[in-house]
């Protein structure tokens, strides 16, 4: 939950973050607002070569007077191309084929421009390529082999067969499992499929978090100006061209410049659904606080949710889900399914805080 | 929007009974209506809906009411109503037939929701299918997911069994294409933006011309149902953009833009500027402007006025500062309580105006109604 500073705490501590997160002075007009970045919690992990995170990354070129969007992209790019992580970018765990295909989108507020990018292959950083889709082109999602040929276009490399070898290594594990199921009826080999993933999951194999990975990050500067970016590898040994939430706007990511914005990573099928990120801005626009906007769609989310396969013992979601969000006053919140971290960056500088949770305990009863 | 009170609806449906010799095979079962919880059961689709025929001279709308009243789960009938759509080679907007992307090449989208089971598919630059409805419908049956995109897409219909044909053209959409190939290369290396504008603008061009009907030019059908045990679903299907941006995928194979069903609140999907409604999430406002109560036309229209908020690009604005696409919604509530309704009242097309409708059937049979106006007249041609 989004600790809300007051007018003195923040003068206090702007004073001793000048150094490091310059600028504040803008804040202080009748106009102004807290600038804040939000993210989930790989914001604020992955670092760059300066040893900087995505959250502290965005937050720095805001206050240095970049384009928000820009700052925000600049931000998810670190993650993207940190190859320790296996749930974002172009080291993300690859799909069943063994072949590694991103989603990723972006909304600018101010503008209303926004663009999207599913199922692009052979690329490094799909949050630029989502970005240029809403900077080049009449429309707001570009998928497969068109998405690749945009990119081709717009000058980026594109690298065939591109994958990590920690990717590689656990995708051949996970066939091993699976291979003796190749012949079996679609639908059973999807669910086997999946019973694979989550088993390497609780062996240690896979970390939970990077089965689902995304992040999604939303910012907020000085102007009142806010924007936002989800980028993915999308869920791991998932169906050739599954899209999850991340590229579709409003289910991984929504923006309102007015509003503000809100973003989200786990079961991205449950955003697709329900339109979570949509949902939370649209309660923010009828007065809700970030937090209490995102509990909806939660609850929205859990009402939806009536096949068994996809609840635990208690009746509730047996997945993770979390939601970042921001309104045009700097007010967030991290808000999950279960219990769950997300990061932050205010003038205070980057943070690791607790989620507030829907649930108690765990999502699964293993 | 004519909204039938309970004896209304008792004496036309007593009065369809009689009348209803002929008719009667096509919509019969009107009593099972009558019990407490019961509700009138409607198909409200895009004004192909009731233009597309099959062999037995059936539309979309009058297929699937009848499927629906005969005790078929309604998606399926939905989906073989849509199929008559996807199926005609003279609908250049939807299935076979469509107008191809720029590399000549066409790309299908679809998306459907069941409101009761709560499942939900779409697919995304589908090539090769004729039918992309009932491969969004076995994305929804068959899979954990509710969107495949490209490749993907068409692997997975040829392992459900699907035929992939190498070209989905007909003499008419290839003819079409190549008119506008001839009409842009000179354009081949401009800067990839400029490009685009001129595409566009080729395009409009060949509307004026007469070569592409304006309908067809953004052309999709959106079908939604129910039943009178209340069950709603809806369907969409497109070939998208003609000439779009080889990938480009609209707002029709996704949840909430081109197609929103709530099993307890009712159905809306939309035809028109894909682009629109990928960016408000149009179907998925209507429903919710619905569950706060809300008359299907009036949530309907929030969602254009909240279209022509967000729309603040001068290219995409009219001189008076309207937007200046085509839009349209078909709505229906869980009491079955219908709309549609548009941007602007017409499309021109050449010299020719044409009335913005939508398809509907109901007991009185299928018809096509005007849809209600949020601005008068029709859109000024871009240039």
């Amino acid at each position: 939950m989004g600790r809300k500073v007051t007018r003195r705490e923040f003068v206090q501590t702007s004073t001793a973050a000048a150094a490091v997160f310059g600028q504040s002075p803008t804040m202080m007009t009748q106009k102004s607002v807290k600038p804040c970045v939000v993210a989930s919690s790989n914001g604020n992990r992955s670092k760059d070569a300066a040893g900087v995170t995505c959250v502290a990354k965005a937050f720095d070129m805001m206050s240095k007077g970049a384009d928000v969007l820009d700052a925000l992209v600049a931000g998810v790019a670190i993650v993207e191309l940190d190859p320790t992580q296996t749930g974002v970018g172009w080291s993300g765990l690859p799909n069943a084929d063994g072949v590694v295909q991103l989603d990723a989108s972006c909304m600018h507020g101010p503008k209303k421009r926004a663009g999207g990018v599913a199922a692009i292959e052979g690329v490094r950083t799909p949050a630029k390529i989502a970005q240029l889709v809403a900077n080049e082109t009449d429309h707001h999602l570009l998928v497969g082999k068109g998405a690749q040929d945009f990119a081709r276009n717009m000058g980026f490399t594109i690298e065939e067969g591109l994958i990590n070898p920690i990717a590689r290594e656990r995708w051949l594990e996970w066939k091993r499992r699976t291979d003796p199921l190749h012949y079996l009826d679609p639908k059973k080999r999807a669910e086997a499929w999946y019973e694979a993933g989550l088993q390497m999951v609780r062996e240690g194999l896979i970390d939970g978090e990077h089965f689902w990975g995304t992040i999604n990050c939303d910012g907020v500067n000085a102007k009142g100006e806010i924007c936002g970016v989800t980028t993915t590898s999308g869920l791991s040994w998932k169906i050739p061209g599954r899209a999850g939430d991340s590229p579709i706007l409003g289910a991984g990511l929504y923006v309102d410049g007015e509003v503000g914005a809100a973003g989200s990573t786990g079961r991205g099928e449950a955003n697709l659904y329900n339109l979570s990120s949509c949902l939370i801005v649209e309660e923010m626009r009828r007065g809700a606080h970030p937090k209490d906007a995102a509990i909806t769609a939660l609850k929205r989310v859990a009402k939806n949710t009536i096949e068994k396969r996809l609840l635990n013992s208690k009746g509730q979601p047996n997945f993770g889900l979390s939601f970042y969000c921001l309104n045009a006053k700097g007010e967030y919140a991290g808000v999950s399914m279960y219990q769950a971290t997300y990061a932050v960056c205010t003038e205070n500088g980057p943070q690791t805080l607790q989620s507030d949770a829907l649930y108690e305990g765990r999502a699964t009863d293993a | 929007m004519p909204r039938i009170n309970r004896r209304e609806f008792v004496r036309a449906t007593t009065a369809a009974g009689v009348a209803a010799a002929a008719p009667k095979t096509l919509f019969a079962q009107a009593p099972t209506m009558m019990t407490p919880k019961s509700v009138k059961p409607l198909v409200v689709a895009a004004s192909n809906g009731n233009k597309s025929k099959n062999d037995k001279g059936q539309t979309c709308v009058a297929k699937a009411f009848e499927m629906i009243t005969g005790g078929s789960d309604v998606l399926d009938a939905l989906v073989a109503g849509v199929n008559i759509v996807e199926l005609d080679p003279e609908d250049s907007s939807v299935g076979y037939g469509g107008l191809p992307n720029a590399e000549g090449v066409v790309q299908l989208d679809a998306c459907c929701m069941h409101g009761p089971k709560k499942r939900a598919g779409g697919v995304a630059a589908l090539e090769g299918v004729r039918t992309p409805a009932n491969v969004a419908q076995m994305v929804a049956d068959q899979t954990d997911h509710h969107l495949l995109v490209g490749k993907g897409a068409q692997d997975f219909a040829r392992i459900m069994g699907f035929t992939i044909e190498a070209d989905l053209n007909t003499e008419k959409s290839r003819k079409a294409w190549l008119e506008w190939k001839r009409k842009t290369d000179p354009l081949h290396y401009l800067p990839s933006k400029q490009r685009d504008e001129a595409y566009h603008r080729v395009a409009m061009e060949m509307i004026a011309d007469g070569w592409v009907d304006a309908e067809h030019y953004y052309g999709t059908i959106n079908c939604d149902g129910i039943n009178a045990k209340g069950e709603i679903c809806g369907v969409t299907t497109t070939s998208g953009l003609a000439w779009k941006i080889p990938g480009r995928t609209g707002d029709s194979p996704i949840l909430g833009a081109g197609l929103y069903v709530d099993g307890d609140v009712g159905a809306a999907g939309s035809t028109g500027r894909g682009e629109a409604n990928l960016y408000n999430l149009c179907s998925f406002l209507i429903v919710e402007e619905m569950r706060r109560g809300a008359h299907p036309k009036d949530a309907a229209m929030t969602a254009l006025k909240r279209v022509a908020k967000n729309t603040i690009e001068k290219r995409l604005l009219t001189p008076k500062g309207q937007p200046n696409f085509g839009l349209n919604f078909y709505v229906l509530n869980a009491k079955g309580e219908y709309a549609g309704v548009t941007m602007f009242e017409s499309s021109k097309s050449g010299e020719r105006v044409t009335r913005s409708t939508f398809a509907l059937c109901n007991e009185n049979g299928p018809q096509t109604l005007n849809c209600e106006p949020l601005y008068e007249g029709y859109p000024p041609p871009t240039d």
